[in-house]
């Protein structure tokens, strides 16, 4: 057999999958399973859990960057396989991300908990392998629970998904019950990949990260043609040009290889020094002799999110500018652009895929970069269109044009996908009325489990909406969203004054109908978090020149360590040092000494005081 | 275990013989030493005595429960040339006496005051607690007409500190137990800064009143950083420029006298400088400012710049060549501190 037959024959072989699942439900418990199985990892390295290599990740036990496995495995029949898992985020904000990784595979193991049942990001999740033609190997994990109910579940499944029950694996990946089964039915169910090996090259970026020492390194899935060491690429959307230095897979440890052919999953080197070049969901093809059209679904991200990052001390501004340029290395979906503000100084105007991606910044930016920030409240982005007709857009409260030059302004709306037991039904309309909502639709996907859809404004579901509606549904119901358009709203800015001078960072944009409501919830909140200072301060929120609420700090009055104790000046002096470090996580504005959370305050508005 | 501890204590003092010739002031305090069995304290007193020429102290103070003063303690003391007394009185009301989990009553107190008179030891400083929860304004009234009767020469009164670690802290975290309010305690503070002076008793630090002449003599030299040497589990010593202090549990304590003749466990860092504002502003005389200069080769002005602006805050004045707090400044004492941090 020539090179090229033996490597058609060996295409039939691969099989390219992920597991897809709602948060918790066992994935990365399962991969950990079939990591096993495979003998990929010996016993004794294996860690718990061991694609989700960020700690962070971890830690609140979602997988944020994804990672990709060449695994052998010797099926029943006699043959060798080659799997390659692909590790796909399993949260609402990295839809996209999800829907490349899905994107590279041709089949995906679907793992839903056996007392749980579907969730919105079950649904979520099926839907994106749908649209990518992937072949679905349902598993219902968790069966060695007591509360398990798998009849109930495969019930839903077939109901809402329309799979057939029959395929369902019963497993628990924790005990290692149902493992083989599931590799025997990717071997029997996925179809090897089916590009031609012979065409010009089209590999998927679907994922990438940052080595200090390699630069960019983008992970592949090759669709069709064959990738070999030293070959000169170009990336379709972007344009730019590479020499390949190194390709390899993960096993999951690193693994040179002299190419990766058709089908092959792995990640390729090229002393790639800017992010900007490799975006996840380009085609990377040959420079000489490239392919004729791009893969499809290509799409640039946008931020759903935007907050203000300004350092608390001004001097460190360049610190944090690089620790974002770090940052963004390993978060291509990062974007950033400097910013002023007249309260906070210089900064950076940041924007996210959604609240736990700015949640995990924040984080990695404490944590991995030591960055001593302060961040404003969330905002979405507003279409502003004004008297002239032209448009402009606000992600940043405070940049509202005066009202006066405004026509009228547009915000974001989400399609909202909520299940949950049905006898919580009421207060979840409740919510949604409360929080702007329109009703679009409502089934039953069992008897007791019920999908509602709504449309809402996406400013309310980043205020405390998965907040409250885990509060009124005993943290039963699941929420899934996507961005469904702008529509008109009655808007305006409200200023926060204190002592009488507006901070720009504590401006929030709010509906009419709410103002007067989240107006005086501020300045209360306000009034607790601010800590009392040598004078009164009064608190003041406003629309326009109109003050709308109102509360005053009293001055403080009394701050004396009464006795210290037979010469101890040691812990006395610990004591103001502690005073001292406190005041250091404080930001002046103008005269007024303000914490770190009173800018975050406004997301708990509707909390009762 | 209490003939042990006193062994090693007597052990550390004669190890530190050398150090203090010069010795003007003695306290024996920290807890409550007049709870020990009187055969044992004479023999500290005794040895005491064959180390230090008790007679030609400044001050000679004892820290004792009101309910552990009997005639032959009194007369112990006077014997071994004590001449002040320190009572934990705490407060004129039964039920925050038990609340405080102390072990004597009101009457103790009382009783504890003329037994000492009837001995003609009338060098006695009484020591209060305010700002109690649930202590309101006219307890704390009586709780001064009260120490005034007892014609005490000096009085503490103390706003309570909640430490962490303790049962009212546990019982605060708990939300069993509502703190006096800021304005509340403000104002009780400023109750006894006017009614005790009031009454002859002058205010010469942020909690101590005294009659003229009569104020501590050891607790001024803690303010004004002066040398002291702590005896004992957990003291705390400072010597030179060298600070340092012993080893908390009885163990630990022990263990290293036996080893090396004192308790130390560690140095701590010390800076004279700016210790010299957070002691020295706790005083009502503030801080020389001359002589800082002096000592230390630098203005104190320029080294603390916020030293002016607490000026324009009204916390601070310069009054002659000293800097001390105003009024305002007593009562955010803590705020004028930070500055020097």
């Amino acid at each position: 057999m020539s090179n090229q037959d033996l490597l058609k024959k060996r295409q039939k072989h691969i099989r390219n999958f992920s597991i897809i699942a709602h948060i918790d439900h066992g994935k990365s418990t399962l991969a950990d399973r079939i990591l096993e199985t495979t003998s990929a990892v010996p016993m004794r390295e294996m860690k718990n859990q061991l694609l989700d290599s960020m700690d962070l990740e971890r830690e609140r036990g979602i997988t944020i960057k994804l990672n990709s496995v060449e695994l052998q495995y010797k099926a029943k029949n006699g043959e060798n396989y080659i799997f390659h898992l692909i590790d796909t985020p399993g949260h609402v904000d990295f839809t996209y991300e999800v829907s490349r990784s899905l994107a590279a595979c041709d089949g995906a193991i679907l793992v839903i908990d056996a007392s749980q049942g579907i969730e919105a990001q079950t649904l979520a999740n099926v839907y994106l392998a749908l649209d990518n033609n992937l072949e679905i190997i349902p598993v219902i994990n968790k069966i060695d629970l007591p509360n398990a109910d798998p009849v109930k579940v495969i019930q839903e499944m077939e109901d809402t998904i329309g799979l057939d029950g029959k395929d369902a694996i019963l497993a628990s990946a924790k005990s290692g019950i149902g493992i083989v089964d599931i590799l025997e039915s990717v071997v029997k169910n996925v179809p090897a990949p089916n590009g031609d090996i012979d065409a010009p090259l089209q590999a998927l970026i679907f994922d990438s990260y940052y080595d200090a020492y390699r630069g960019v390194i983008p992970l592949i899935r090759v669709v069709n043609g064959i990738l070999r060491k030293g070959d000169k690429i170009k990336m379709m959307a972007t344009k730019a040009e590479y020499e390949i230095i190194d390709l390899g897979v993960f096993t999951p440890k690193e693994e040179a290889r002299e190419f990766l052919a058709t089908g092959d999953v792995g990640f390729l080197t090229a002393a790639i020094k800017s992010i900007e070049t490799i975006h996840v969901g380009d085609t990377v093809t040959h420079a000489d002799e490239q392919a004729v059209i791009p893969l499809p679904g290509y799409r640039k991200l946008t931020p759903m999110v935007y907050c203000g990052i300004y350092p608390v001390d001004a001097s460190d501004y360049s610190t944090l500018r690089e620790s974002l340029d770090k940052l963004k290395l390993s978060d291509a979906s990062l974007q950033y652009e400097p910013e002023t503000s007249s309260a906070l100084g210089f900064g950076f105007r940041v924007g996210f895929l959604g609240l736990l991606h700015m949640e995990i910044f924040q984080e990695r930016l404490d944590r991995e970069f030591n960055q001593n920030v302060i961040a404003t409240a969330p905002s979405v982005n507003y279409r502003v269109v004004l008297t002239d007709k032209s448009i402009i857009d606000i992600d940043n409260p405070a940049m509202l044009p005066d009202l006066g030059r405004v026509h009228h302004i547009e915000e974001p709306y989400v399609k909202a996908t909520i299940i949950s037991p049905s006898e919580y039904v009421g207060n979840i309309m409740e919510l949604c009325q409360r929080k702007r909502g329109t009703f679009k639709d409502m089934q039953y996907i069992s008897v007791s489990r019920v999908e509602l859809m709504y449309d809402i404004p996406l400013s309310e579901i980043i205020f405390d909406f998965f907040d409250k509606l885990k509060s009124s549904t005993k943290g039963y119901a699941s929420l899934d969203y996507e961005l469904s358009g702008y529509k008109e709203s009655k808007l305006v800015k409200l200023d926060i004054l204190l002592n009488g001078e507006p901070v720009d960072a504590l401006a929030m944009i709010v509906h009419q109908e709410f103002a007067y409501e989240r107006g005086s919830k501020m300045c209360s909140r306000l009034k607790n978090l601010i800590p009392k200072q040598l004078f009164e301060i009064p608190v003041q929120a406003a629309i326009g020149s109109k003050v709308i609420a109102r509360s005053n700090i009293k001055a403080m009055r009394k701050d004396v360590l009464a006795k210290c104790y037979g010469g101890d000046i040691s812990r006395k002096k610990k004591l103001l040092e502690k005073q001292k470090e406190g005041k250091k996580r404080m930001k002046s504005v103008g005269s007024v000494e303000i914490p770190q959370e009173a800018f975050m305050s406004v997301l708990s508005l509707d909390d009762d005081d | 275990m209490m003939v042990q501890y006193m062994d090693a204590m007597l052990q550390e003092l004669n190890y530190y013989r050398d150090d203090y010739r010069q010795i003007k002031t003695v306290h024996i305090g920290g807890g409550t030493p007049s709870s020990l069995p009187i055969d044992i304290l004479e023999k500290l007193l005794q040895r005491l005595s064959t180390l230090i020429d008790l007679k030609s102290l400044k001050e000679f103070g004892i820290e004792a429960n009101p309910n552990d003063v009997t005639d032959e303690f009194v007369k112990l003391l006077m014997k071994y040339d004590v001449n002040r007394i320190s009572l934990g009185v705490e407060s004129s009301f039964q039920k925050h006496l038990i609340a405080m989990n102390r072990s004597h009553t009101v009457s103790q107190v009382n009783e504890a005051v003329s037994i000492l008179h009837k001995n003609n030891f009338f060098n006695i400083n009484l020591d209060f607690i305010y700002a109690w929860p649930t202590q309101t304004m006219e307890e704390l009234k009586r709780d001064l007409h009260f120490a005034i009767s007892l014609k005490p020469t000096h009085l503490s009164f103390y706003a309570l500190i909640l430490e962490p670690k303790t049962i009212l802290f546990h019982e605060y975290q708990n939300h069993n137990l509502d703190l006096i309010d800021e304005e509340t305690d403000a104002s009780m503070y400023e109750y006894l800064l006017d009614e005790l002076p009031n009454n002859g008793y002058h205010q010469y630090e942020i909690s101590n009143f005294a009659l003229p002449g009569f104020e501590s003599k050891h607790n001024l030299a803690y303010w004004q950083l002066d040398e002291y040497l702590g005896i004992g589990m957990g003291a705390h010593s400072q010597i030179g420029s060298g600070r340092f202090h012993n080893f908390l549990k009885f163990k630990d304590y022990l263990e290293s006298v036996k080893k090396t003749g004192r308790g130390i466990e560690s140095m701590d860092p010390c800076d004279l400088i700016q210790e010299t504002f957070i002691m020295g502003l706790r005083t009502m005389k503030g801080v020389d400012l001359d002589e800082f200069q002096n000592r230390f080769g630098v203005n104190p002005m320029i080294h603390y710049p916020r030293i002016l602006k607490n000026i324009e805050e009204n916390l601070l004045v310069i009054d002659n060549r000293y800097l001390r707090l105003t009024r305002k400044g007593m009562l955010l004492l803590n705020y004028v501190e930070r500055s020097f941090i």
